[in-house]
């Protein structure tokens, strides 16, 4: 027992050094009178980008202009919502916190509790117009004003193997049918033509968003919100069947269900699979990967000819601010989302990652992009409209899970019926 | 002791206060004030005011299908608990104690599954039972098992998070098990093996019986583990494929804090804790039966 | 004292042996693939789990120290752990005792509030514990002993059931006779009944101990200083939004079980002993 217990106060000893250190490093740097501001996001971890956001944060602190930041980083997506949530229940608000936009955070504009950035944005308009075509995923129809704004961007497509592609002598598929003779040839040589690792229930319902863009475009998806489209119409079980066919013929190769996104990912990195369908996301870790060379990217094939056009694809994180009702910490929170979107920022992220696609328009440096990177963005050119998780339009906040995990039904022997009544349960329970 | 005098009396209860105090304050008060709330609706905004319903969340969770399903994975965790875990982590504790050469090996090793954070095991668990190529189903196949897809058919996805846990929690249980082991005094085994009484002979009349209190305190642990299970399920299937391993729990963490539903996420609360506390009572008064 | 059954080497200690390496190997393994998935890369983990590196990777070992700061996080995880599981086992430890060696009229509803404090699932109790801990100024935020009375209550009905089940068993004529020895109440506590019971002290140290050290939700919504960070912290790190780092996680999963291991060896062996020979009922 005393060697426990010499043991424990050695551990005391080490603790308290450690603290003492602790507090003066943070307490000594800014003076009182700054203006505090808290920021609650999931800027951690060592990717790149993040890193140079995190540290434009805290030069943006250090620096002499009264406001002082308090950053709180949580990467992982479930504990950053349990502390989202939690903070925001009790009434410990964050000033500004990261967030999707969309049917995710209705219930906060709802309530007062977001401020309405639009006066902002007109009061700048520089600002304003330095952003893409994206700020719709922080409006609603009902709720008047403008409740966050994008830091990142995503959009989706199919990433493929040229090596692949060339021994087999495949052309890239633009229509649905081309794609899926492309798949048939990719299966009788042997491979899994696109792991989609169905373990992650968002893998299918990004699936879905691009076969209801390519099929009916951005204003059906806004129909299907409101439910001028219903879940169980024509339109709906169209490409619900497609997914049920896929998964039959074994597009999404063999144990789909079993395999989780990195595996889906893995498959393509070890050359499994010959396509990998995925966000922008997907293009560091592919560049780090043995076949970053061999990579090329084309955009998701067309149903309706009409829509080729209507890309998934919009904010892959924003920021909103918390009304505190003090108005000179919003201000404040201002001037930190300003800085979040600002064109340097934009500039240096795309440095530091080689690519990338981004919600502010900048002049970037062409010189320093992948060649990858290069390909995504001359394939997103042809974008004319983009919309994200068709859910996030809904009136229903649980459609989301609703639908993804209906979608995981089709992947263990669930017919197309039963998905559609998995779906419908949700949409009549509200 | 049953008479004590007024000093002693004071002494008891000096002892029970300290703990019970933190114990009310941090688990107790917001244990209240959580089935408080299962009578209102709010949606987790704290400026948000919050609205009296009455019973309707209670309605809402007892007319969703998902929900009674998910009280039916309850009994397949708890089945498990006392059909698998309890013999194994029992032998384990036995084992443990015997004079085996490798009993220090034994203990370190049986012990690693609760070392390791839950979500490398669930991880680790998700490619040994992978479809063909992990190492279950590759030994299932070299017996010539019937095929079987652990994690991807909605039937058998529970009954493998279920086998995972009890692999998981063995070691942990046998420590409760050898702390009453150890406490049977030598002298019962020696006067036993003077009758000659063989191995067997002894655990069943002399190591089970003494060992009446563990057996309790397990079957106690278990109940209210099994009713509030949550991190295995949503590290290895998230409630997957389709709902079909969803527990209340994880039924309670979506409606709370991804639906922002947090009355219905109360009201889940306290069915919970009602049916726990009921379970707990009822085999508290089974294992009482026949004591002074 | 080593304190073992000793039995003919009959058949049950040739089947109960073959059990033994059996289920030693199921269990061990997990870790193997620990280590060796500590030393690959993402596409060669999804890819071939099971395997041996095929080129590994010891770089994942300096990111989770240096990058990850891994070894600061388990410090600080330690110092909270082993803590709490001191306050743990004095409070519980003599609140076991009330509850099963003497007959208050209270006990019963004692017992029925630890029972109703464990059945509940954690997030169904967090909003409004951290309502009421936000109210209290000294139970600030970024504080280990707000953490540690947490822990401590979290910890406490499970060690209660186990020490007081284990306290049961000791003869009551003990306390009789110490009284009458003119023991009080902390004498006879601290003096006889505890040294007594370390089998079951070592037991519910080595869980509290185990359950804290793993715990994440309170750690998460109390900590905001990177400093502070506690290993299930620490391991989210890695953790992406879409993408994991699974190779520098496994090794910061290797370096954080060590410490547990070391506890978990220490009272192991706590457990072996104790028990004074005839203080038992029998």
């Amino acid at each position: 027992m005393k060697k426990f217990l010499s043991i424990v106060f050695c551990l005391v000893m080490i603790q308290t050094m450690v603290f003492a250190q602790g507090s003066q490093d943070s307490a000594a740097v800014k003076s009182a009178k700054d203006q505090e501001v808290t920021i609650l996001a999931t800027w951690a971890g060592d990717y790149p980008a993040t890193v140079v956001t995190r540290n434009t944060i805290a030069a943006f602190s250090d620096a002499d202009n009264g406001i002082t930041v308090n950053a709180d980083y949580v990467y992982e997506e479930k504990a950053y919502y349990d502390k989202l949530r939690t903070r925001i229940a009790t009434g410990e608000f964050p000033d500004i916190f990261e967030d999707y936009g969309g049917a995710r955070d209705r219930d906060y504009a709802e309530s007062g509790l977001l401020v309405d950035l639009q006066p902002y944005l007109d009061a700048d308009t520089a600002w304003r117009d330095s952003f893409v075509n994206i700020l719709s995923d922080w409006q609603y129809e009902d709720i008047p004003g403008q409740f966050g704004v994008p830091t990142d961007m995503y959009c989706v497509g199919i990433y493929y193997n040229k090596e692949i592609f060339k021994d087999l002598n495949i052309e890239i598929p633009e229509s649905m049918d081309e794609f899926t003779s492309v798949c048939d040839k990719l299966l009788a040589n042997g491979y899994a033509p696109m792991s989609l690792g169905e373990k992650d229930p968002y893998r299918a319902g990004h699936f879905l968003n691009n076969l209801v863009l390519k099929s009916i475009g951005a204003q059906g998806v806004m129909d299907l919100g409101s439910r001028k489209i219903s879940y169980d119409g024509p339109e709906i079980r169209r490409v619900l069947q497609m997914i049920y066919d896929f998964n039959e013929k074994g597009y999404f190769g063999p144990n789909t269900i079993n395999k989780d996104a990195g595996m889906a990912r893995a498959d393509f990195h070890n050359e499994v699979s010959a396509m990998h369908f995925d966000g922008t996301w997907a293009i560091s870790r592919i560049d780090e990967s043995a076949i970053a060379e061999k990579v090329g990217f084309f955009a998701f094939p067309y149903i309706e000819k009409e829509f080729a056009g209507s890309w998934q694809g919009g904010n892959n994180g924003g920021v909103s601010i918390i009304n505190t009702g003090d108005q000179a910490r919003i201000d404040a929170a201002v001037e930190i989302l300003k800085t979040l979107t600002s064109a340097e920022l934009m500039a240096a992220k795309q440095a530091s990652i080689k690519g990338g696609v981004f919600p502010v328009k900048f002049e970037g440096d062409p010189t320093i992009v992948s060649p990858l990177a290069v390909a995504v963005s001359t394939e997103m050119t042809k974008a004319t409209e983009f919309k994200t998780d068709i859910q996030n339009y809904d009136v229903n906040t649980k459609m989301l899970d609703a639908v993804r995990n209906a979608l995981q039904g089709l992947f263990v022997g669930g017919t197309v019926d039963e998905c559609v009544q998995d779906i419908m349960r949700v949409v009549n329970a509200n | 002791m049953i008479v004590g005098n007024t000093k002693q009396r004071r002494w008891d209860l000096a002892f029970i206060i300290p703990g019970l105090v933190l114990f009310v304050f941090f688990i107790i008060i917001p244990l209240c004030q959580s089935i408080f709330q299962s009578f209102y609706s709010w949606n987790g905004i704290s400026i948000s005011p919050m609205k009296y319903v009455g019973l309707k969340n209670y309605k809402y969770v007892f007319e969703n299908q998902d929900f009674w399903h998910s009280l039916g994975n309850v009994a397949w965790f708890m089945a498990g608990g006392f059909i698998v875990l309890m013999p194994i982590a029992f032998l384990l504790a036995l084992i443990i104690n015997k004079q085996y050469r490798l009993k220090r090996f034994f203990k370190t090793t049986y012990f690693m599954p609760v070392v390791l954070p839950l979500t490398a095991v669930g991880l680790m668990w998700v490619y040994l039972l992978f479809p063909a190529v992990g190492l279950v189903p590759v030994v299932m196949e070299w017996l010539h098992l019937p095929e079987i897809n652990f994690l991807g058919d909605p039937d058998w996805a529970i009954i493998s998070v279920v086998l995972v846990n009890e692999w998981t929690y063995a070691g942990f249980n046998m420590l409760i098990f050898s702390a009453g082991i150890v406490a049977i005094p030598e002298e019962l085994f020696e006067s036993g093996k003077i009758d000659g009484a063989s191995g067997w002979q002894q655990t069943r009349f002399i190591t089970l019986p003494m060992m009446k209190e563990y057996f309790k305190v397990f079957s106690i642990l278990c109940i209210t583990g099994c009713i509030k299970h949550f991190n295995l399920v949503f590290i290895m299937t998230g409630g997957g494929p389709n709902r079909a391993s969803e527990m209340p729990a994880t039924m309670l963490y979506n409606e709370a804090f991804v639906y922002k539903n947090f009355g219905v996420g109360n009201a889940i609360g306290v069915f919970l804790l009602v049916a726990g506390v009921t379970l707990s009572l009822l085999t508290n008064k089974i294992f009482s039966r026949g004591d002074d | 004292m080593e304190k073992s059954l000793k039995v003919r080497k009959g058949m049950s200690y040739w089947v109960l042996g073959l059990f033994a390496i059996i289920w030693a190997v199921i269990t061990l393994y997990p870790f193997i693939i620990t280590i060796f998935s500590s030393l690959k890369n993402n596409d060669e983990i999804f890819g071939s789990m099971l395997k041996l590196p095929s080129d590994p990777i010891w770089h994942n070992y300096y990111i989770a120290i240096h990058d990850a700061k891994i070894l600061r996080t388990i410090m600080n995880s330690v110092f909270l752990s082993v803590i709490s599981t001191i306050g743990m086992l004095l409070f519980g430890s003599m609140i076991a005792y009330v509850l099963s060696r003497t007959k208050h009229v209270y006990n019963k509803y004692v017992l029925g509030i630890f029972l109703a404090g464990i059945v509940l699932p954690i997030y169904a109790t967090l909003v409004p514990l951290m309502k009421l801990v936000s109210k209290i100024s000294f139970l600030r935020p970024n504080s280990f002993y707000t953490l540690m009375f947490i822990y401590i209550a979290i910890c406490l009905p499970e060690a209660i059931f186990i020490i007081s089940g284990y306290m049961k068993g000791i003869s009551k004529e003990l306390d009789e006779a110490a009284i009458i020895d003119g023991c009080n109440t902390p004498q006879l506590f601290f003096k006889i009944l505890l040294p007594i019971s370390v089998p079951a002290l070592a037991t519910s140290a080595i869980i509290a101990f185990l359950n804290c050290y793993n715990e994440m939700v309170f750690a998460l919504l109390f900590i905001t200083e990177k400093t502070m960070y506690t290993v299930s912290i620490g391991l989210l790190y890695f953790v992406g939004k879409k993408t994991v780092d699974m190779g520098p996680m496994f090794a910061a999963i290797i370096l954080a079980t060590l410490p547990m291991l070391i506890f978990y060896m220490f009272f192991q062996e706590r457990i072996q002993s104790g028990m004074v020979a005839g203080s038992v009922k029998g």
